[in-house]
């Protein structure tokens, strides 16, 4: 499993943000060069590694539902 | 007069030292200096690697193969020094593994990155140059030579400064004031460019050389020499409060600011948000709902969220669920927008969250240097 994902807008289907599972947890990066969990993402595809598509179904999410 | 030991009030201030030496508001480099801010906890234990930012806001733990270490935040009473100065916390660090026999690379070092916005008075790099005065109260079990580092990433540039904690057990004061560097400017804008290192333990690899006690390029082997190994047995701790760096050559008394003024500062660099108020609309499988924090933050945060519970009401139906994010659309500075994992709900009616007591939803943002 990788740790990082790439999360494409659903409306525009660009690149939005990067997901990073760590902890268990997961976090959303914003694409900006001055955050420094990006800055470790970059380092991360310079090591050439390549994050898949985020797919949210393929993950153990929990889901809101009416009583 | 004026002295490297502080600033003492029978100084007669005239036109000529009135602007040098007059005590003013807010030249502290250093945010939470005192460590009241901790609003990731008061105490993390297990730490052994990376660059963690455990307990009191902005301030890091480094680690490199040099044992394991439990941060804390401690409440001082009126027996501690710094309540002198009005200063009613500390951050301690307690070796719980021990590590005597450090690998060349080891490193523990304490310490707070500061943006560039934040550096402009020392004026660093032209002919104004100011020196840097560090003040701080310190008290560990073990006694001897410690290393305080400032360190320019801008030019790669640094300069560190032996003291000596001569009592075990004993708040001591340290002043140590650093000359002005007239190379290298630092960047006005909001990028990491200076670090406090306070070194607690270092292998040969910052210790071979002799220390580097003027401005210059890094040499990596001269940034910590002499430094005693805090590792070197359990139980063996540092503590610290009072934090100030400031321009010129006298270490003035810790400037106490405000609590609020204090955690906005913080507020710029990591939220955590543990009663949000999302608010949005429902669609068939999932709901849209926008945060907003109140302070802009220093870059994008990253928001990461614990999946806990969290009161969801639609102006009909209401319900307790944990939360799971799918798509964040928006991560801005100062709104986030997200798609929160939904089913059964009617579209098209508005959707807002609440925290109620049992619930655990928390929510943070991080734009940490």
């Amino acid at each position: 499993m990788s740790i990082y994902y790439q999360s494409n807008n659903p409306i525009t289907n660009e690149l939005g943000c990067i997901v990073h599972l760590h902890d268990g947890l997961f976090s959303f990066i914003p694409l900006d060069i001055s955050n420094t969990d990006y800055q470790n993402y970059l380092l991360w595809v310079e090591e050439g590694n390549t994050a898949p598509l985020w797919k949210p179904e393929e993950h153990d999410l929990p889901i809101v539902t009416p009583p | 007069m004026p002295t490297s030991s502080g600033f003492q009030v029978n100084e007669i201030l005239t036109a000529a030292n009135t602007n040098q030496y007059l005590l003013r508001p807010y030249t502290n480099a250093i945010i939470n200096g005192a460590m009241n801010i901790t609003q990731r906890g008061t105490s993390l234990a297990g730490i052994t690697s990376g660059d963690n930012i455990g307990t009191a806001d902005r301030w890091f733990l480094g680690l490199l193969t040099a044992g394991t270490w439990t941060e804390t935040t401690q409440a001082l009473t009126s027996s501690d020094a710094p309540v002198q100065e009005g200063i009613r916390n500390s951050t301690k660090i307690t070796c719980t593994t021990a590590n005597a026999s450090l690998s060349a690379n080891a490193f523990n070092v304490f310490g707070q990155k500061i943006e560039g916005f934040n550096l402009q008075q020392f004026a660093k790099g032209t002919t104004g140059a100011k020196s840097f005065a560090l003040s701080f109260w310190v008290k560990s079990n073990i006694t001897g030579t410690f290393i305080a580092e400032l360190y320019d990433y801008a030019n790669t540039r640094n300069i560190s400064s032996a003291y000596t904690i001569t009592s075990s057990g004993v708040w001591q004061k340290v002043r140590i004031v650093f000359s002005a560097d007239f190379t290298g400017m630092i960047p006005n804008d909001n990028a990491h460019r200076f670090t406090f290192f306070a070194w607690l333990a270092a292998g040969s690899a910052y210790t071979s050389g002799t220390l580097k006690t003027a401005w210059g390029s890094d040499v990596s082997n001269r940034r910590a020499v002499g430094q005693v190994n805090l590792a070197a047995t359990i139980n063996n701790y540092f503590e610290i409060t009072g934090v100030q760096l400031e321009p010129n050559g006298v270490c003035t008394p810790f400037e106490i600011r405000t609590y609020s003024d204090e955690f906005a500062s913080c507020l710029r660099y990591f939220q955590r948000h543990t009663q949000p108020s999302l608010r949005g609309v429902c669609a068939a499988s999932f709901t849209r709902m926008a945060l907003h924090y109140g302070t802009p933050m220093r870059s994008l945060p990253t928001m990461t969220s614990n999946g806990g519970t969290m009161g969801f009401w639609d102006g009909i139906t209401g319900a307790v669920g944990a939360v799971g994010f799918t798509f964040v659309y928006s991560l801005g500075n100062s709104t986030c927008e997200a798609d929160i994992s939904s089913s059964g709900w009617t579209a098209g009616r508005a959707a807002v969250s609440y925290q109620g007591v049992g619930h655990t939803f928390v929510l943070d943002l991080n734009a940490e240097l």
